[in-house]
């Protein structure tokens, strides 16, 4: 594969890369250029694209010495902006690069497509309802709630219309879960190809969900004997649908219509969408628009052609619902790494989750997982929902593999990226939970590896 | 007389204190008095602010089983026959819910080159990024060493189980600039085009051009990977890791994979620093022109698809502001090759289209 040569002394913009790739892939015989962009780690975009030499955005921080002790600064000199000024209100000036991104060869279009929740800058586990992640198979839509409906019907009692003032009326609960999506991770079963933290576990969100349980607007409608399965049909241009056994329905699925506080945000399926905590993200659909029960479950394209997970002897997995254990260190990333941090006491820190439960324990290890030291919990730990864990670790300039290991009240551990390659093979594109491996340079540089021993 | 004078006396003295410090205690800058903590009668440690102590975990564990029942709230108007037909649109395996309608697949294959191959190709072969929609056959058990090489092609030919639940797929999400546009015939016979591209027999017989295409034919199609799925077992994991905490691995034997070629291109770019220095970013100027654009054009000309330009690509519009403005506008508002006049959305004023133009031609300089 031909490289492509960066002119030295030129840094090349995003914009440029792409059209580089975009011609190269002309060059490309039509038969195979099709593989050739599916395989996204193919673009050999040389050193350019490596987040050290990632394009100037904009120059250093400007520092005013006399803005320093033993100067009062200047911001205490004269009146600040009115106090609401912005009704609504917006992060700080100097935090407009903590935003959403998205990795332009991944996805054919715009619409059908993904944005990253940019972990790197995050802390605690609540995650700002503008950065959680977005998925979305026909674009985002903005819907009415004045001309929504839900319709429930099939295998009920009653087949009803519920408007929005219908469900937000039936007795509601607020819990905090995570939310993420079931090819997070998912293009790192071939090897390391992305040095990101916020593209490798980006399409993963925590946020506080306010709805009504699903069992409770079913003890309204009544359920017939013989329901085994409830079709979730999405309003939107895609309308997605997926099978939901009635197990699940019944324990802990809610229909949603608010998030950390506020309506849910039309990128998360405002006004409803449905909620079933644990599990992957393409089955919560959002701009709800039915729910059908049946003795049987579809088989549809999202969970038959998609979302299912291709085995190495050529059969696949299918309704592979609840993410296992997981965990990925946030601090230090690739993104934020220690090249400017001095020698001394530091703190790794991270986020660790499972769809299962609970989690029971998160472990460090600074050698590639040849020792480890179980690391401290610095958040409140919740059933299915994101936590937090930091270990401090002594930074001596010796290279690292910094790597957590997550267990969960289930008993189960977060495997090695070997154990997963053995028991699925490379091929199974959803739920890859191995363990991360980030590796510290003597200069303070990270970036993604794998290991295997 | 004396004492009762100096009891007076107290008493006056003792109101003048009262008035003068009041009966609290006189907050003072020289002490706190809460300053410990205390044991309260339970064997609480109480703060000084009259809250428990809590142990050093932060640990919370809570159950969301409350009480609580739906029954009785008799929500929501019945849904009538008529609503329930309209909405109950999806199609199960065995065929169930599959409605009328028929199409032969040689009619089929002109609704599809028409509305499907502008992404899926002519042939199912896939445009660009787009699904491919045809052969793969054999090739489920292919795990490329490297991306470089061939990967399992995931069709509905090598890898859907069922054909039946693409009827409700096609029909409501199909095609992706015009969803839910395809009428019942059309769907059945876009299906039988695509059994035919992927080779599907039915009893031992080829599809042919004049094969119809009903609810009876596709109840009748058994795809080649029908048995090739098994449903997860979700309560045993399929990977065993303990939490090993010493020696754990083979050092000797360790590989270290690095990062062969980089991926990492994101929008909007990473900035170098933390903290962002730039120029406050100021409201988009224009916006309900970039909110037409977005609604109206951006469906094909955000990635190109159908052939038309995409917008930042440069070199395409440099050639396009070649024209005169008079000309691109007439095209823009009439339509040209696949575009429809004003993009498909009649309700454009012209001035609006002609502002996006004026819009895409500058975000493409």
């Amino acid at each position: 594969m031909k490289e492509i040569v960066v002119e030295n002394g030129h840094q090349p913009s995003t914009s440029e890369l792409v059209q580089e790739v975009a011609r190269e892939v002309q060059n490309v015989p039509k038969e195979s250029r099709r593989d050739f962009l599916r395989k996204g780690f193919l673009f050999s975009v040389a050193a350019a694209a490596t987040l050290g030499t990632v394009t100037k955005l904009e120059a250093k921080s400007p520092i005013n010495p006399k803005n320093l002790p033993p100067n009062n600064p200047e911001w205490g000199f004269k009146w600040g902006r009115d106090n609401n000024q912005n009704p609504y209100g917006v992060p700080s000036k100097y935090e407009a690069n903590v935003v959403r991104r998205f990795v332009p060869w991944l996805t054919a279009d715009q619409k059908a497509s993904i944005s990253f929740t940019p972990w790197q800058d995050l802390k605690g586990i609540i995650v700002p309802n503008g950065l959680h992640f977005t998925r979305s198979h026909g674009g985002v839509i903005d819907i009415n709630p004045k001309e929504w409906r839900l319709m429930i019907h099939g295998l009920v009692d009653k087949e009803v219309i519920l408007t929005l003032e219908d469900i937000k009326r039936y007795p509601s609960i607020s819990v905090i879960h995570s939310f993420e999506c079931a090819a997070n991770n998912g293009m790192e079963w071939r090897g390391p190809g992305l040095n990101s933290l916020q593209v490798t576990h980006g399409m993963l969100s925590c946020s506080e969900w306010t709805g009504v349980p699903l069992k409770v607007i079913l003890e309204d409608i009544g359920l017939k004997k013989g329901a085994k399965w409830m079709f979730p049909e999405g309003s939107d241009p895609a309308g997605v649908g997926r099978s939901v056994p009635i197990e699940k329905v019944l324990d802990d699925a809610m229909l949603v219509y608010a998030m950390n506080g506020e309506a849910l945000r039309p990128e998360q399926g405002y006004p409803v969408r449905l909620f079933l905590p644990g599990w992957e993200g393409a089955i919560q659909v959002k701009w709800l628009k039915r729910l059908k029960f049946d003795d049987k479950s579809w088989m549809v394209r999202e969970e038959s052609t998609k979302y299912t997970m291709l085995q190495a002897d050529g059969h696949a997995k299918m309704y592979n619902w609840p993410f296992e254990a997981n965990s990925v260190i946030t601090s230090p990333c690739p993104e934020r790494d220690w090249k400017e941090q001095k020698h001394g006491k530091i703190k790794v820190e991270g986020i660790a989750w499972s769809g299962k439960g609970a989690i029971s324990h998160v472990d460090v290890s600074t050698d590639g997982g040849n020792t480890w030291k179980q690391a401290r919990f610095t958040s409140v730990v919740l059933p299915k929902a994101v936590c937090r864990f930091a270990l401090e670790v002594e930074w001596d300039g010796k290279p690292m593999l910094l790597q957590s290991r997550a267990t969960d009240d289930t008993g189960y551990t977060q495997p090695m990226a070997k154990q997963l390659v053995a028991a699925r093979g490379k091929e199974s594109v959803y739920h890859r939970n191995a363990i991360q491996t980030w590796e510290v340079k003597a200069d303070g540089e990270v970036n993604n590896v794998h290991v295997y021993a | 007389m004396y004492m009762s004078t100096l009891k007076t006396i107290a008493g006056a003295l003792l109101l003048a204190s009262s008035l003068n410090a009041a009966s609290h205690t006189v907050a003072s800058p020289d002490s706190y008095p809460y300053p410990s903590v205390v044991i309260d009668k339970d064997g609480n440690k109480i703060n000084v602010d009259g809250a428990k102590l809590l142990p050093q975990t932060m640990q919370v564990k809570h159950v969301y089983h409350s009480p609580y029942s739906g029954e009785g709230y008799n929500l929501g108007e019945k849904a009538t026959k008529e609503q329930v037909k309209a909405w109950n649109t999806d199609t199960r395996p065995d065929g169930k819910g599959l409605p009328k309608g028929k199409m032969d697949v040689l009619a089929g294959s002109e609704v599809f080159i028409a509305k499907c191959a502008s992404c899926h190709g002519d042939f199912g072969e896939g445009v660009d990024r787009f699904p491919v929609l045809s052969g793969g056959q054999g090739t489920l058990k292919l795990h490329p060493k490297t991306g470089g090489d061939a990967g399992p092609q995931k069709t509905i030919g090598s890898y859907a189980p069922y054909i039946a639940p693409f009827f409700w797929y096609i029909q409501t999400a199909m095609p992706l600039s015009a969803p839910k546009s395809l009428t019942n015939d059309e769907v059945y016979g876009i299906l039988g085009y695509i059994l035919q591209l992927n080779e599907i027999q039915v009893d031992g017989k080829d599809i042919e051009d004049e094969t119809v295409i009903d609810k009876k034919f596709i109840m009748s199609v058994h795809l080649p990977n029908e048995k090739g799925f098994e449903y997860n077992n979700l309560r045993v994991a399929d990977t065993k890791n303990t939490r090993c905490m010493k020696n754990c691995i083979d050092t000797k034997n360790m590989t270290i994979m690095h990062i062969q070629t980089d991926g990492t291109v994101v929008e909007p770019e990473f900035g170098e620093e933390r903290y962002y220095y730039g120029e406050a970013k100021a409201e988009e100027v224009g916006s309900a022109i970039k909110t037409a654009y977005e609604n109206t054009c951006a469906g094909c000309h955000g990635s190109g698809l159908v052939g038309s330009p995409k917008l930042g690509d440069k070199a395409t519009w440099d050639k396009i502001s070649k024209q005169t403005l008079k000309d691109i506008f007439d095209h823009a508002i009439n339509g040209f090759n696949a575009m429809p006049p004003k993009g498909g959305d009649a309700s454009l004023k012209d001035e609006m289209v002609k502002d996006i133009v004026k819009y895409m031609l500058e975000q493409s300089k």
